[in-house]
């Protein structure tokens, strides 16, 4: 199936029916009465969406969405290929599937996240699967990949999930992290790592370390010649030679936690 | 250490790539990374015999036949390995919990 944007909403609009399960099992009549939120009023799709067959088996969704919310929300499997820009909660709650989206996301993408992919080739915006507040955990599996940049507050309170940004970080990247990956290769805003618990976060830019790590050793981590490898064989993100055999300070921290999550910090 | 008789080297190509410890924080674990050894977590552990400006702790396990193939192989073994690169080169019998037998390098370089 396709769906096609063809108004822009004026004020946000909630459509956590737009998933591979729900469309592809439905005739388009039908799929053009799903009942959508525009604003706080109920609408039909077929209000701001037209609907069409397509050869693909995935869903595919166009359209400049950026006030479209909660697309692919409680994903368990299939795949959604979007073009264009896409509002905040993408692949909130997701528990498998694969959402790719061609273009820029809004905040709050992945939230509650346990399982499948999403792939970015845009930018992110602020907490990026992010916990939300008064939660210990944020996303608990999964895999996020942006090729762009993104804002504060990425990985907040994530725990086993993999999150790669082939840009700029905000400020507090894996605030309170619990477990987890995160490896970045732009410029990094302050304060990363910040009472993580677990977890890891590699960094190619030399970032401010805080106080509360402690310095351990350069090394190379093997595992991160594969994380690098899968990058190289499916994103766009540049990656030297040198940095995927480089070696990395060690930092491990936060004290002021669990005091088990490590720092990598590339070493030119 | 391979042309040495009577002894084997059990891990992997002869080298343990951190050091170990006999027992573990976990009961069904009989040995464990030895962590005052452990260069990544050289900065949370107070004990930590790993020198500043050390990044790796290979280990070599020596099963011998007799006292004689060991201190052999242990001989050779650090002749060879003290090149260029290494720091120190140090053993144990971790309190006599691998048993009665102590070999003290000091001995073996003579």
């Amino acid at each position: 199936m396709k769906l096609k944007l063809h108004t822009q909403p004026e004020v946000p609009t909630e459509a956590e029916s737009i998933t591979p399960a729900i469309i592809n099992s439905l005739k388009i009549k039908e799929i053009e009465k799903i009942k959508i939120y525009h604003g706080n009023r109920e609408v039909h799709l077929a209000d701001f969406f037209s609907v069409s067959n397509s050869k693909s088996t995935s869903l595919e969704v166009e359209g400049d969405m950026h006030q479209i919310k909660y697309l692919g929300a409680n994903m368990a499997d299939g795949e959604m290929h979007i073009e264009g820009d896409v509002g905040p909660h993408l692949g909130s709650a997701m528990s498998g599937g694969f959402i790719k989206v061609n273009g820029s996301t809004g905040d709050w993408i992945a939230p509650e996240m346990s399982g499948g992919r999403i792939h970015i080739t845009g930018n992110g915006g602020h907490c990026i699967a992010c916990a939300y507040r008064g939660a210990s955990k944020g996303v608990s599996g999964g895999e996020i990949i942006i090729e762009g940049n993104v804002k504060n507050e990425l990985g907040h309170g994530m725990a086993n999930a993999t999150i790669v940004v082939g840009g700029k970080c905000g400020d507090f990247t894996g605030v309170n992290m619990n477990s987890g990956t995160i490896l970045t290769f732009g410029e990094m805003g302050i304060r990363t790592g910040a009472g993580m618990k677990r977890g890891t976060i590699i960094c190619k830019d030399n970032i401010e370390i805080l106080p509360t790590f402690s310095y351990d050793c350069l090394y190379s981590p093997v595992y991160l010649k594969l994380l690098l490898k899968y990058l190289i064989d499916n994103t766009e993100i540049k990656i030297d030679k040198e940095f995927a055999e480089g070696l990395f300070h060690r930092w491990s921290g936060d004290a002021i936690e669990m005091n088990r999550g490590e720092l990598l910090v590339y070493s030119v | 250490m391979k042309r040495v008789e009577n002894v084997i080297m059990p891990f992997p190509k002869g080298v343990v790539r951190s050091g170990s410890k006999v027992g573990s924080k976990y009961k069904a674990l009989v040995a464990s990374t030895n962590h005052i050894y452990c260069p990544t977590i050289k900065g949370v552990v107070k004990d930590s015999a790993v020198p500043e400006n050390v990044n790796a702790c290979y280990e070599i396990v020596v099963d011998g036949a007799d006292e004689k193939a060991v201190a052999e192989a242990m001989s050779v073994g650090m002749q060879a390995a003290a090149k260029d690169g290494v720091t120190q080169i140090t053993a144990g019998n971790f309190g006599g919990k691998l048993g009665k037998y102590k070999f003290f390098l000091k001995d073996l370089v003579k």
